[in-house]
């Protein structure tokens, strides 16, 4: 019950960040569909970049590590900001609790608004009207691995944001590793390769995410 | 608490491999640097050393320059050789030289009409 009503506190603070990703991604996404609708006949329509909607795709990344970015710096880079940290300071919530409520509310910023605005524009793009070769399942998968590179920007932010070191010491390591997994992932992997690398970066964050938040002081 | 011991044998190895993967991205851009200063200082000094040597021609004797000559009999009854230097590169490309049966130079100059 207690992660229900922190989950539930959390993710109205951060509903502002879900409007904003709906903004962004369907309101430039529409826009930039309906422009490359206009223009098509030179794509081979096989992967995102040589897709009718490979705009789209920048577009995604940019939103989704914004919106990871900016969660990870009001949830953990500068306490008070949020009001889950006051549980912190009173215990009356597990640490575990109060971290798996932050990083739940993340996700489903991510996955709701920002998926789910994709999914939307996806759909629209699809539309048999639209485009004489509608783009195919491979770049609905890639645009989810854009989106998770959000979830990676998160705990990034995040791990540098509790990492008790100095700035110019091992704090910003967190950060770090998600941008060299960021580059990693766009070196033309291909969807498999790239889906292992952000899983493993993922997986190596929250791993010290965890330990981190249990062990540190606040 | 199981899992938080659990939690922190899985954390220090997640925070060694960090640390080594930024190692090695650091060793990356340090590589990089070096090599790009040895493309920019070092390389086009060893590319000047080596065009500062200058092709020297090589000295042919009096027998090679006769048989690689084109022979040229005049009414007179004697025989000129015609020698071109195609392939010299110290300015004389296409250059003819024309030497009489004693190997005296009568007339060095290009020929337009090769």
């Amino acid at each position: 019950m207690r992660f229900l009503a922190l989950l539930k506190g959390q993710q109205k603070e951060i509903l502002g960040n879900g409007v904003v990703q709906i903004l962004i991604v369907l309101g430039f996404g529409y826009s930039l569909v309906n422009g490359a609708a206009l223009h098509e006949g030179s794509y081979v329509n096989f992967s995102f970049s040589s897709s009718p909607i490979s705009d789209t795709g920048s577009l995604l990344i940019f939103a989704s590590i914004l919106c990871g970015t900016i969660l990870g710096i009001t949830q953990f880079w500068i306490p008070g900001f949020r009001r889950t940290w006051h549980f912190l300071l009173h215990r009356c919530a597990s640490r575990t609790t109060i971290l798996l409520s932050q990083i739940t509310a993340a996700v489903i910023t991510l996955v709701i608004f920002t998926g789910g605005s994709w999914t939307l524009l996806f759909l629209y793009a699809s539309l048999p009207k639209l485009f004489i070769l509608p783009p195919t399942c491979r770049v609905y998968i890639e645009g989810w691995l854009f989106i998770s590179l959000g979830l990676l920007s998160y705990l990034g932010v995040a791990l540098s944001g509790i990492n008790p070191a100095p700035l110019y010491s091992t704090k910003l390591f967190g950060i770090t590793l998600a941008g060299i997994v960021l580059i990693v992932t766009f070196m033309q992997l291909g969807i498999l390769w790239a889906s292992a690398v952000i899983a493993a970066g993922i997986l190596i964050l929250a791993i010290q995410l965890y330990s981190m938040f249990l062990e540190r002081e606040f | 608490m199981p899992n938080k011991l659990l939690i922190r044998y899985l954390a220090k190895p997640a925070e060694i491999l960090t640390a080594l993967v930024i190692l090695l991205l650091l060793v990356f851009i340090v590589q990089m640097i070096a090599l790009g200063i040895e493309e920019v200082l070092i390389v086009p000094t060893q590319r000047e050393q080596a065009t500062d040597i200058p092709n020297k021609p090589k000295e042919l004797t009096t027998q090679e320059k006769i048989s690689r000559s084109q022979k040229e009999f005049l009414p007179d009854g004697t025989i000129h050789f015609l020698y071109s230097a195609n392939d010299a590169d110290d300015g004389t490309k296409n250059a003819t030289e024309i030497f009489d049966a004693n190997s005296n130079l009568i007339w060095k100059g290009v020929k337009f009409n090769d």
